[in-house]
């Protein structure tokens, strides 16, 4: 145990150093850093006001209303602080289930082999080959989404799959290295050469695709709920895309429409300069050129 | 009894010959097996998946025509209930198995599901009718959005300096944070409300009776602004994939002795880089083109388009069981085909696998 | 590059200008547009086909006569005249030049042939089959005990349904089919005296012969005829998923009162799309409102656009759900107080009117119709007083701590608010509700249903999946009448929705009821004027067959009883109103508002005047044809 998290440790001091290392990431990671401390701290710094002020809809910014009103009149800066948190946790909760989930069964599946290996495949497959809007679409039927667990768990059950696919292969090609192979003559437990030597290895192709899947769950949430079919609080951001989207003739609605896109289109371009600089940096392959 | 031990051996010799030649032909293409029964069984749990989902729907069909009939015809509820489970093509009282032999035996038959309110509409009718749209649309997207992204990471991969490649980074950087839905919306606002230089919706304009090249040009028309939205965004998708394939590649010893050779830097790029860093992205190019098929109602529905997803949308608010069961069998279909032949394609294509096997 | 980059640049330009050219302006043709769903995998040639025909049902196909849903009005149209006489009997005189879409004239049989087919808003009242006096004639005969009292009623219940949709020649062995079916059953008379159940044309029916008929009726809807099956001023030319074309009927016999030539309909799923289409000029009505700025936007950007609105005798609140034990009477009526009405409104459709009377069923107008002056005076009113809700929350164990409210046993007072997401008003109405509670301190988690179906069911179902709703809290689906409010609030909607008990077969055993009331609404409610109580499904029954009145006693009691039990908070009374092109549309109502500039008329003439009739007349929701050939055009008035 105590080498585990030991390596861990210099595992996180190698990562903050890659992430100097490349203005990319730096930049990818504070835009993160910003849209976090927005969430847990900007409600209490703005405090939000459901209530409706019918007649004062899409008024222009001021004092008060540093980005305007919506079209029920409230405010829509504060809708966007208060919303980052709901974005943020079910872009982060989706990530971590897909990612947990999906190096769980890859691990199990390339180093075990056999039947279970078989088993978990014919199960990857099965999630990659179903048409993922489509069902998505009939889940936010069923289950009435109104919860970040739920809704989160909905979007990961498309994304673990390849991420499960790609670990077993790159677990299989590990598995018959050399140091490896000296780790099992020396008698070391399975369970402490997954946690010493597989995953450390496999851990920024991890680090990566957790970013990865964050891009694309926004996309699918944001997109579930422009179609309507997710209901969450007027304050989030796909609900005040949808809103915009139903007073799209109005001129006036293009603050309630471009304040999420922008934010938005922020935190894809930090994911994207993130996951970007840190594959540049420890991916070998373009490190040679 | 020479003569029948002759004939026996004939006989066994025969059989085992035929023997040999099938196991050879299943070991050398063991693995073309291995996938083909993988994909079999995907398809049948997909099967099995989508007749499950949809019995978990709530929202009782049956309830909610009654409903109708109820207030149509002006009569009791209980009456309507008892009108409904007769005029619909869908006995609730059967259990779960029961439902389960209708669903597979249907399928064996070539029956993907019919319509609960109208026994002329059956999954393959909706097919043949909202298919071709969907497939033109982002058919011709894909098409577009990959040679152009081809082109544009091939050069990405060769010139890394320089204010085009800055350039295109950045358009690559922004393609990937908008969501297409978004961009699509944002073209509507400016080209099409603000500017009105494109229509809003539909696609084809009836009033103005044409057919023939007319025709064509007007559906073009109507399709121009869904297929740049769809496209600003793959662009940028595949330029990635194809700037990291094709980097890979420049770092191979025989681009090194090409150059040595005095080779121009165009040769290089043209035969050799192109060909041998499109190779992966060809399997992409096919899970991609199965991915079609599961449609894309959000798409649809900013442009109004009669495509596909729409059309499965749709069917979800109605609540129509057998049709919707037969559209996800039909996409899962499409998607393991379109699985199988990349998986296929890949091994074809690069020889270095196949002898790897 | 640059030779791609020019050919790209020249296919662009050629295939604008090209359809361009094509579109556009074109022929200066008597066009009228509008924006009407209808299946887009395919529609089947006549109205009673189960399929969602579109604009068909509304310029296609026409009934005896036509009424506006709004205001009562009503204009003979396949009829030329009804004789109600004092025997029971109603004779139907038709137009002697009628005629379908393929040229054969309407007659006697196919008026038979409807009433065979399809059980009407009639059939329950009639005490035998339809008779066929001549070609151009047809004698209704009503049963004693339940008919109608009212002339006005009985032209209002026949004008419920389209009678010119079955044509006899085309769908004559389903038609003689149903009708042997009908005749081997029980006779009302016969068997049960006074009855006042389901027994269409005085037949009760069992359930074998429902299954033969059932079995007939789908093989009827089925058939699909080559040319449309109608009689209506417009013809079907046209039709493709998204567009559907319709054209003069030149041998309607009214053909000189229709105003345009050509009809397109666009099949547009997406609202703001259709507002999009209204601002750039492409659809020359719609219906209804659109949000606050939208409409302000469609006004000013398209100069030849006029809103105008009109009263609709139709409310919007809150339902509470019954099944939720925290809904106690004084919860309940602590509600009454806490909303600022004109707010929620405001937020909804601010042209709407804001309500203070309790929830009775019928809306205040309409309540004014049917109460004698004094009645309508005493009824219970409410105010947006916080004081005194929190006095009457408290009265009832509630505790605050802070800015949240308690329930009795301590826990959060949080509840879930249901909606149907596809109805704008319902949506932000639900949105300034929760904006109200959550200031005054009651948690409320918004329930998104992403369609009505989808909505009511949840809402209705036995499982408790949402504790209250924003709905249309009193309605009159039909004509003004307190049968049609009522059978709205108790049966059809609110009454499931609310989750009111019901009649069981227990209550039959205990002597309640007869028998066929099983199902029916089982309250007991005290009259207004204090002496006893009265049976909410008795009253129901017999509401058409009262005269003036008794129908005065019996509705006071109704909106009395109902009132009494604030099952839900009456929010608003709305306001309808529509988009109508003053290019389009000649001689449009109001035209002393919007000639002046201020094309969204906001005046709303009031319930009775001459503008009234003429605002309600020209929406084609709610007229249909009548519109067109009454409310367009030079003979408007």
């Amino acid at each position: 145990m105590k080498k585990f998290f030991s390596s861990l440790g210099s595992f996180l001091l190698k990562v903050w150093k890659t992430i100097c290392a490349n203005k990319k990431t730096l930049v990818g990671f504070f835009i993160f850093v910003f849209f976090i401390l927005i969430a847990i701290f900007g409600p209490m710094i703005f405090p939000y006001d459901p209530s409706t002020h019918g007649l004062n809809y899409f008024e222009a910014p001021s004092w008060d209303h540093p980005l305007g009103t919506d079209e029920a009149g409230r405010d829509i800066f504060r809708q966007l602080i208060d919303g980052t948190r709901d974005i943020l946790s079910i872009a982060l909760l989706t990530s971590a289930i897909a990612v947990t989930f999906g190096t769980l069964l890859g691990v199990i599946s390339g180093y075990a082999g056999g039947w279970l290996d078989r088993i978990i495949q014919i199960v990857s497959n099965l999630f990659l080959s179903i048409p993922s809007l489509p069902v998505l679409l009939m889940l936010s039927a069923i289950f009435n989404i109104s919860n970040s667990f739920f809704f989160a768990l909905t979007l990961a059950a498309f994304s673990w799959a390849g991420l499960c696919r790609a670990v077993r292969s790159q677990i299989m090609s590990l598995k018959e290295r050399d140091f490896i192979l000296i780790c099992k003559v020396m008698n070391v437990s399975k369970m402490k050469i997954i946690m010493t030597e597989l995953i450390p290895n496999i851990a920024s192709y991890i680090l990566i695709n957790f970013i990865v899947i964050i891009r694309n769950a926004i996309i699918g949430s944001v997109g579930i709920m422009m179609l309507g079919l997710a209901d969450f609080q007027p304050s989030n951001w796909g609900a005040m895309l949808f809103r915009a989207k139903a007073n799209i003739t109005s001129i006036k609605a293009l603050s309630l429409f471009l304040s999420p896109a922008v934010c938005i289109a922020l935190i894809q371009t930090g994911s994207i300069l993130l996951s970007n600089g840190l594959d540049e940096t420890l991916n070998p392959k373009l490190k040679k050129n | 009894m020479e003569e029948t031990t002759k004939k026996t051996n004939k006989f066994t010799s025969f059989f085992k010959k035929i023997g040999f030649f099938l196991s050879e032909i299943f070991i050398k293409y063991r693995f073309f097996f291995s996938r083909l029964g993988i994909s079999l069984v995907t398809l049948a749990l997909a099967i099995i998946f989508g007749f499950l989902v949809v019995k978990l729907m709530p929202g009782d069909v049956v309830q909610m025509y009654a409903k109708q009939l109820a207030d149509a015809r002006k009569i009791p509820y209980e009456e309507a209930y008892r009108q409904a489970v007769q005029l619909l093509n869908y006995d609730p009282s059967l259990n779960l198995w029961q439902q389960l032999g209708q669903y597979l035996s249907g399928i064996f038959k070539g029956n993907f599901g019919v319509s609960m309110f109208n026994s002329d509409v059956t999954t393959l009718t909706i097919i043949r009718d909202f298919l071709p749209w969907t497939l033109f649309l982002s058919g011709a997207s894909l098409l577009i959005s990959f040679v152009l992204g081809i082109a544009l990471g091939s050069k990405m991969a060769s010139k890394r300096k320089g204010f085009g490649h800055a350039a295109a980074n950045t358009y690559i950087v922004v393609s990937g944070s908008i969501p297409d839905y978004l961009f699509g919306l944002i073209l509507i606002l400016i080209f099409a409300v603000g500017l009105r230089w494109f229509p809003i919706s539909g696609n084809y304009d009836i009033l103005l009776e044409m057919d023939g090249w007319p025709w064509i040009l007007n559906v073009l028309y109507h399709a121009f602004l869904p297929i740049v939205a769809y496209s600003f965004v793959q662009i940028g998708v595949w330029a990635i994939s194809m700037r990291g394939s094709a980097i890979g590649t420049l770092g191979e010893d025989y681009i090194y002795a090409a150059r040595v050779r005095g080779l121009r830097e165009r040769t290089i790029r043209a035969k050799y880089l192109r060909r041998n860093s499109m190779l992966p992205l060809i399997t992409s190019l096919a899970v991609s083109f199965g991915a079609i098929f599961g449609g894309s109602p959000l798409m649809e529905n900013i442009f109004n388009y009669p495509g596909f997803g729409a059309e499965f949308n749709n069917r979800i608010g109605l609540r129509d069981y057998f049709i919707i069961q037969g559209l996800i069998v039909f996409m899962s279909l499409m998607i393991i085909l379109a699985n199988f032949v990349a998986d296929s394609l890949y091994s074809i294509i690069d020889p270095r696998i196949r002898r790897g096997n | 590059m640059k030779t791609k980059g020019k050919a790209l640049v020249l296919v662009s330009s050629a295939l604008m200008t090209l359809t361009a050219c094509g579109g556009g302006g074109g022929k200066k043709e008597s066009l009228f547009r509008l924006a009407k769903t209808w299946d887009k995998t395919g529609i089947r040639y006549h109205y009673n086909s189960g399929s969602n025909i579109g604009a068909l049902s509304w310029f296609a196909t026409e009934g005896l006569i036509q009424y506006v849903r709004t205001t009562d009005e009503y204009f003979f149209q396949l009829a030329e005249s009804i004789d109600h006489a004092n025997d029971h009997t109603s004779t139907i005189h038709l137009r002697t030049n009628a005629k379908w879409h393929d040229g054969s004239s309407f007659t006697a049989d196919d008026v038979l042939a409807y009433y065979g087919m399809i059980y009407t808003t009639v059939s329950n009242h009639l005490i035998s089959f339809p008779k066929k006096i001549d070609d151009y004639t047809v004698k209704l005969e009503w049963k004693p005990w339940m008919e109608p009292e009212s002339s006005e009623t009985k032209n209002l219940m026949i004008a419920q349904d389209k009678v010119g949709t079955v044509k006899y020649s085309i769908f004559k062995q389903y038609v003689d089919t149903a009708q042997n079916i009908l005749r081997y059953q029980d006779d009302c008379t016969e068997k049960f005296v006074n009855y006042m159940g389901w027994a269409p044309y005085g037949k009760i029916n069992d359930a074998e012969a429902d299954a033969l008929y059932n079995d007939n009726f789908k093989r009827f809807q089925a058939v699909n005829p080559d040319v449309f099956c109608g009689t209506g001023p417009y013809k079907l030319a046209n039709l493709t998923q998204t567009q559907m074309l319709l054209t003069k009927n030149e041998d309607y016999y009214l053909a000189d009162k229709i105003p345009f030539n050509r009809i397109l309909a666009e099949n547009i799923s997406d609202l703001s799309t259709t507002y999009s289409k209204l601002k750039t000029g492409e659809l020359d009505y719609q219906d209804g409102f659109a949000p606050n700025a939208t409409l302000d936007e469609i006004i000013s950007s398209n100069q030849d656009m006029v809103h105008i609105k009109a009263y609709d005798p139709a409310s919007v609140g809150i339902l509470f759900n019954f099944k939720n034990s925290k809904w106690t009477d004084g919860v309940r009526k602590a509600f009454q107080y806490i909303f600022d009405r004109e707010e929620v409104k405001n937020a909804s459709n601010k042209y709407a009117v804001a309500n203070y009377y309790g929830l009775s069923g019928v809306v205040s107008t309409e309540a004014k119709k049917f109460l004698s002056e004094e009645d309508f005076n005493n009824l219970p009113t409410y105010r947006h007083d916080e004081a005194e809700a929190t006095r009457l929350l408290q009265e009832a164990g509630w505790t605050k701590s802070g800015n949240q409210w308690n329930l009795p046993g301590g826990e959060k007072a949080s509840f879930t608010l249901g909606y149907d997401g596809s109805n704008s008003i319902m949506s932000s109405t639900a949105e300034a509700v929760q904006g109200a509670l959550n200031s005054f301190g009651i948690e409320v988690r918004l329930s998104r249903a992403s369609d009505w179906g989808t909505w009511y069911q949840k809402a209705s179902s036995e499982t408790m999946n949402y504790d209250f709703v924003v709905n249309w809290t009193e309605l009159g689906l039909s004509f003004a009448h307190p049968k049609g409010c009522y059978d709205f609030f108790f049966n059809d909607q609110n009454g499931p929705i609310i989750h009111f008990p019901r009649i069981t077969m227990q209550d039959v055993e205990a002597g309640y009821c007869q028998g066929y009331e099983v199902g029916g609404i089982k309250l007991d409610l005290p009259k207004h004027n204090g002496e006893g109580t009265f049976k909410a499904y008795e009253y129901l029954e017999k509401l058409y067959c009262l005269n003036n009145t008794e129908l005065k006693e019996a509705t006071a009691d109704l909106i009395y009883g109902v009132a009494s039990l604030n099952s839900g908070v009456a929010l608003f009374r709305n306001v309808s109103g529509g988009f109508y092109s003053k290019k389009a549309i000649p001689n449009l109502p109001q035209s002393e508002y919007w000639k002046n500039g201020n094309r969204n008329v906001t005046v709303i003439p009031e319930v009775g005047t001459t503008a009234y009739f003429d605002c309600a007349r020209i929406s084609v929701e709610f007229a249909n044809e009548a519109a067109l050939l009454y409310g367009y055009g030079e003979q408007a008035k």
